[in-house]
């Protein structure tokens, strides 16, 4: 035999370990693809038909409404709700559904006129810090553009010294502190590893290794086999997120603004929905590896990327957005900064609270059903 | 109830169009050693599977320890033990969690557990190996510990798949040893094998080729009949119609394979 043909005879095999590795090849592209198009379309810091509340101190001046109609013009911000008071921007924020809260003072015309200028006032969600930075330069930049159009546009009376000037607002988060956002994330993250992660690992492992073959073949049932390995991951997850927490709270300086209960089961029902995936993920593979592999790029990727924790939701195209509906650690996150740093009672975040109880109550009875199916006499 | 610890009667596994198991059947006393024989593929852990309530067979019944299989595979689980080369104690745990583990699943009280392992220890003089880790021991030792954990509830029947792979001659005689032992108080065991030597430990032996029962005899009888001078002899014939065959081509892997083509049929 040459040479040549040893060598494309090892060629021809390496072909054939790749070509008949099906959940190889097709990670090698989709992975990649994925990638591209994730970071492509997230990165994107682009904010369209952001809702925004109006508190118009002025009752209809002309000036007012060419600021708000300059405002709405581009498309990057829309008028969600009109206030009549200032108590109100803390409830419409709450509610959820605004980003940025613009009051326009009494007297804005004429105000503008005056040597001072007027005032416009931007209040905007900060617990969402890159989302409201993101909002807030839009809204000045408009806002400094018609002061622009103001001085230019030919009428006299306003040429001189005729100004507006903004005034920016965080709320909920006054001192920009990052770990505001960087806590429930990271807490989302660590649950998703241990929670997740451990549990599909070594109930993999325990696959790879037949020891699971000596608890199937006992008489244990296959509930209890599922919940020996529930307990001990809630409980170690539990634990770092409750570490995370104080962490958090003891260096830099989060608040709990809500109720501790709230927090409790919020976390709770989240590490439960980890465990889920990460036992499902078990369920399906069989090899430790192929554990890892699917855990890493089904459970961690989408935890980092999908879930507000890097990249505002707001900021993704639609398609996206309904993908992070369906990421735990969304509503996770969601529910979270709701209760910490907005004092909302446990009450209103319902929706988080249902749609991670049904996750995780899906979830586990997917796995059970699918344990089942692997390990005990159905057939 | 009588003396028989395993009833089967015309046992059947099929996994879509491939019959694994074809139409089996025999009985097995009390304190009988009884032997599976078979290459890999030909059925024997399907059989096992089959036995330990773990699989439901396709037609034909079995009885262990005086329960359906099919219809009451908890009782039959509480009866039996298992234990395998392949799937052995928790490399990760000492001897003895490894032991208490076993011991508390199967239900064992904490004293008698407690007595049960301190003699056990005695028997095997292996006191100072129990706060060893598993994964440190040598096969060997493995093997002998992993059939005590799989005789500490005292099962009435004890299936032995493959208990003696990668394990040197020696050892794997002081293991046969803890067999006859076991099965001389009364215990019956049932132990698959593709070591032909091993055969001859049996009280009787059931040869299987292709899901089908070739033979079913003392080992000695079975070479008599045959007019073959040993075992392998014995099996070529049997199972291949030819005398050519020496050893049973057995890989673990070989093995593996099969058994996950069967699970996923």
């Amino acid at each position: 035999m040459t040479i040549r043909s040893r060598f494309l005879s090892i060629v021809g095999k390496e072909w054939r370990h790749i070509l008949r590795e099906r959940r190889t090849l097709s990670m090698l592209f989709v992975i990649p693809l994925a990638l591209v198009l994730l970071f492509g379309y997230v990165i994107s810091t682009d904010v369209d038909h952001t809702p925004v509340a109006v508190l118009d101190g002025s009752q209809g001046d002309p000036l007012a409404r060419r600021l708000v109609q300059k405002l709405t013009a581009a498309d990057r911000f829309r008028v969600e709700r009109t206030l009549r008071s200032e108590a109100e921007i803390d409830a419409a924020f709450r509610t959820g559904t605004i980003r940025l809260a613009v009051v326009i003072p009494p007297h804005f015309g004429s105000d503008a006129r005056r040597p001072g200028g007027a005032q416009v006032q931007l209040i905007a969600d900060a617990s969402d810090l890159n989302l409201a930075t993101t909002v807030l330069s839009y809204a000045t930049g408009i806002i400094a553009e018609l002061d622009a159009e103001l001085n230019d546009d030919g009428q006299g009376d306003l040429r001189q010294g005729a100004t507006l000037r903004t005034d920016v607002r965080m709320m909920y988060n006054p001192e920009l502190k990052s770990a505001y956002m960087f806590v429930p994330g990271v807490i989302a993250m660590i649950v998703m590893i241990v929670a997740a992660l451990m549990t599909s690992v070594t109930l993999a492992r325990e696959k790879e290794t037949g020891t699971l073959r000596l608890l199937t073949i006992s008489p244990l049932k296959a509930r209890t086999i599922v919940l020996g390995k529930v307990v001990p991951y809630f409980v170690l997850t539990a634990i770092s997120t409750a570490s995370i927490m104080l962490l958090g709270t003891a260096v830099f300086g989060i608040p709990c603004h809500g109720s501790l209960w709230g927090v409790a089961l919020l976390c709770s029902l989240f590490i439960l929905s980890a465990i889920g995936l990460g036992i499902l993920i078990s369920a399906m593979v069989r090899t430790q590896q192929a554990a890892l592999t699917a855990a890493l790029l089904g459970l961690f990727m989408p935890t980092m990327l999908l879930s507000g924790f890097i990249f505002p939701i707001a900021n993704m195209p639609v398609v996206l957005q309904w993908l992070c509906q369906a990421v735990p650690a969304t509503w996770f996150i969601a529910g979270i900064k709701n209760l910490m740093f907005k004092g909302v009672p446990v009450a209103e975040i319902w929706l988080p609270i249902a749609i991670l109880g049904a996750l995780a109550t899906v979830l586990f009875a997917a796995a059970l059903a699918l344990f089942l199916r692997c390990e005990k006499p159905t057939r | 109830m009588n003396d028989r610890n395993i009833i089967v009667r015309r046992l059947t596994r099929r996994f879509g169009s491939f019959t694994a198991v074809d139409d089996l059947s025999f009985e097995v006393g009390r304190g009988e050693v009884f032997g599976f024989l078979g290459a890999n593929g030909a059925g024997k852990t399907t059989a096992i599977r089959m036995l330990c309530g773990l699989l439901r067979p396709t037609s034909g019944e079995a009885e262990v320890a005086g329960y359906d299989v099919a219809r009451k595979p908890e009782q039959v689980k509480r009866r039996i033990g298992y234990m395998s080369q392949r799937f052995s104690l928790y490399a990760d745990l000492t001897v003895n969690e490894n032991l208490q583990l076993f011991g508390t699943i199967y239900g064992v009280r904490r004293r008698a557990l407690r007595e049960r392992i301190d003699e056990m220890y005695r028997k095997l003089a292996m006191s100072d190996l129990r706060d060893q880790l598993v994964g440190d021991l040598p096969p060997g030792w493995k093997q002998k510990i992993a059939l005590s954990a799989a005789m500490l509830h005292r099962p009435e029947v004890l299936f032995l798949d493959e208990p003696t792979g990668g394990v040197d001659p020696l050892e794997r005689r002081r293991f046969w040893e803890l067999i006859l032992d076991a099965a001389g108080e009364g215990m019956t065991v049932l132990v698959t094998t593709h070591y032909l030597d091993e055969a001859l430990y049996c009280h009787r032996t059931l040869i299987m080729a292709d899901g089908e029962m070739k033979a079913l005899d003392h080992p000695r009888s079975l070479m008599e009949a045959h007019g073959a001078r040993d075992m392998d002899e014995l099996f070529g014939r049997l199972t291949r119609g030819g005398t050519e065959e020496k050893t049973v081509a057995a890989t673990p892997s070989a093995d593996e394979e099969n058994e996950r083509k069967e699970e996923n049929v």
